[in-house]
């Protein structure tokens, strides 16, 4: 047998692909939000084996996956699961698959259904199999076995259930070479940050911690291989070319699990990347955002970074105390975290986080203890505030842990816990709907960051744009304000709880400044936006085509 | 300084249409947002699973208990 896939280091390997073999179809099913890159990167391994590839949104619903699927009754149907909590959507679409006669395989991948395929297996009998691990030599070898019709039960890195057991087979190394595999398949419109097309990418897979409610590494170091891979930097600034010439993309955002920064190894990797990104013209042209820990924020490393393009960092805060810091095994400080972001201040880039307000370890003195923390990060309106509970996810520490102290709570789609002083969790129960006017998608506090994302982009690129200055004053105001409102809100109601007292708990409030908050903002940037728009327009039309950038990969 | 009507006519591109552009790793209040009558179909699957798998079990011990049985018997 020969390698068609390099880089795969003495796992079972593939056939050559033969121009004789009849092509395999193969629809993939998930969610499409910000490009979904899992998926992408499926798909362009099974069209470089010469299979014909559907890529299809979950969000379309049964009936019009049904409508696609139906009469053309693929080999695989794939489902690409990133959250757990999607399970029973993705379930609605498989059983109303089977119920219209399609006998497709039925296989499933990503993190939940790697760490906990029996789980999976037995919550969704539709599924003949699930992927393990890394999915696109798996994927491919268990379409190509389907194909010829002969034993798929054998393919390395699958499970499914035979008799009622679970059958695993053996796991399938994880690709060491990630430039090996094709760019992922890209084929939609890029979302827009007010004009300009932005696309997800990888630098990296993998990251070497170990944080507790995170299943990450788990994922990785369950398979066989290295666990943290990174790709050249010639490779990346190939794909980032690629993306903006071919796709007009200017805003690039690297979903990597930790941006590779850490220690010397990664200097050198972000210095030949910057180096190679001036060389190639595509500063200026695209600019970018990644998401790393805390700790490799360093002033002449970022301020380098940021010349070449960073415009937002995302960090995972997670925890404004020390004892939650250690419980989420974060291998970090609270100072550090704020030293981090005020680094990134004063740089001018923006700053983005995940904060627990709750976690297993809260109690009420820890909630107060993070709102201060909170209020010393974002108290000056430089990003919104924003945070969320800690739920345990399949395959994490945390789940397990909770689980032998008896606290888990819940199910597959709805994960809980119960706090050690059980009064908190009726506090939380009460506070949630309270504070959804800032904490939801729709919300207040998502939509200042937001409109702080976008000034950035727009800054960046319309050189010359008129009152930024003005705008990201009263934004900051607008900021500062929102903030201050939340942070008095969560303190109010903690202490009037506390004694009792829980009509702090009001939604209306809340409500009636949100919308005000929300319409105040809408007046400022669209203001903002329609002084600039001529200019706005030039800068967003400008041709990706040409330009010194150099020549893209085909494939 | 713009009409206010440029303020309601942007063109498309620039209208306001907010989304996350970073990780959107929480999830707790999507979830709040998934039917929960899907969670029964999950629930009533999960126990038909077990019940499937409680009875291969039963059928297969049923049939060792014979075929143990069967072997006494011949002594």
């Amino acid at each position: 047998m020969g390698k068609v896939l390099p880089g795969v280091p003495d796992g079972p390997c593939l056939d050559p692909p033969r121009g004789d073999r009849v092509p395999a179809e193969v629809a993939l099913v998930g969610y499409q939000d910000q490009g979904n890159l899992g998926m992408g990167y499926l798909a362009a391994v099974l069209q470089e084996r010469g299979h014909i590839v559907q890529m299809i949104d979950v969000r379309d619903g049964p009936e019009k996956i049904a409508e696609r699927l139906a009469s053309r009754q693929p080999l695989v149907v794939g489902f690409s699961l990133i959250f757990q909590v999607f399970l029973p959507q993705f379930r609605r679409v498989a059983s109303h698959l089977r119920a219209l006669g399609v006998t497709s395989h039925f296989t499933i991948g990503g993190h939940f259904p790697s760490l906990c395929h029996d789980e999976v297996l037995a919550q969704f009998p539709e599924l003949d199999s699930v992927v393990r691990y890394e999915g696109e030599l798996t994927l491919v070898d268990l379409v190509e076995r389907l194909n010829r019709g002969t034993g798929w039960r054998d393919t390395p890195g699958i499970a499914y259930l035979r008799g009622g057991q679970i059958v695993e087979t053996e796991p399938r190394p994880l690709v060491q070479d990630l430039d090996s595999l094709p760019f992922p398949y890209r084929p939609f419109d890029p979302e827009q940050i007010c004009g300009f097309p932005t696309l997800p990418l990888l630098a990296s897979r993998g990251c070497a911690r170990r944080c507790t409610f995170c299943s990450i590494h788990t994922f990785y170091r369950t398979a066989p291989g290295k666990v943290v891979r990174v790709r050249k930097p010639a490779k990346v600034i190939e794909e980032m070319c690629y993306l903006h010439r071919h796709h007009g993309v200017r805003v690039i955002l690297f979903q990597d699990d930790d941006f590779p920064l850490w220690g010397r190894a990664g200097r050198r990797w972000a210095d030949e990347l910057v180096g190679r990104m001036h060389d190639a013209g595509l500063v200026d042209r695209v600019i970018w955002k990644i998401s790393c820990r805390a700790e490799y924020v360093e002033h002449d490393l970022f301020a380098k970074l940021r010349d070449a393009g960073l415009f937002l960092v995302y960090m995972g805060i997670e925890s404004g105390t020390e004892e939650g810091l250690e419980i989420l095994n974060k291998e970090m400080t609270v100072e550090q975290n704020l030293e981090a972001v005020e680094t990134l201040k004063q740089l001018g880039i923006q700053v983005s986080y995940g904060f627990m307000l709750f976690d297993p370890s809260s109690s009420f003195e820890s909630v107060r203890e993070n709102i201060g923390f909170l209020r010393r990060m974002v108290g000056d309106g430089r990003a919104a505030a924003t945070f969320s509970r800690m739920l345990p996810y399949g395959g994490t520490p945390i789940r397990d842990t909770l689980k032998k102290e008896g606290r888990l709570r819940g199910d597959l789609t709805r994960p809980d816990y119960d706090f050690l002083d059980l009064r908190l969790n009726e506090y939380h129960r009460l506070l949630v709907p309270t504070v959804r006017p800032w904490i939801h998608k729709q919300g207040l506090s998502y939509e200042l960051n937001y409109a702080w994302d976008e000034l950035e982009t727009v800054s960046r690129f319309a050189r010359g744009v008129e009152g930024v200055e003005e705008y990201r004053a009263a934004l900051r105001w607008l900021t500062a304000e929102s903030n201050e409102r939340l942070f008095r809100h969560l303190e109010e109601s903690l202490q009037a709880f506390e004694q009792g007292d829980r009509s702090k708990l009001d939604l209306e409030p809340a409500r009636a400044y949100c919308e005000d908050g929300s319409k105040r903002l809408l007046d400022l940037r669209n203001r903002f936006i329609a002084h600039n728009i001529d200019l706005l327009m030039e800068t967003v039309s400008a041709d990706c085509t040409s330009g010194p950038v150099m020549v893209p990969q085909t494939h | 300084m713009p009409r206010p009507e440029h303020i309601a006519e942007l063109p498309s591109p620039f209208r306001w249409r907010p989304g996350p552009i970073t990780d959107s790793i929480d999830m707790e209040f999507v979830l709040q947002e998934i039917d929960p009558g899907l969670r029964a179909q999950v629930m009533a699957a999960t126990f038909e699973n077990v019940a499937a798998v409680h009875r291969t079990r039963a059928e297969g011990a049923a049939k060792i208990a014979g075929i143990l049985a069967a072997a006494a018997k011949r002594g």
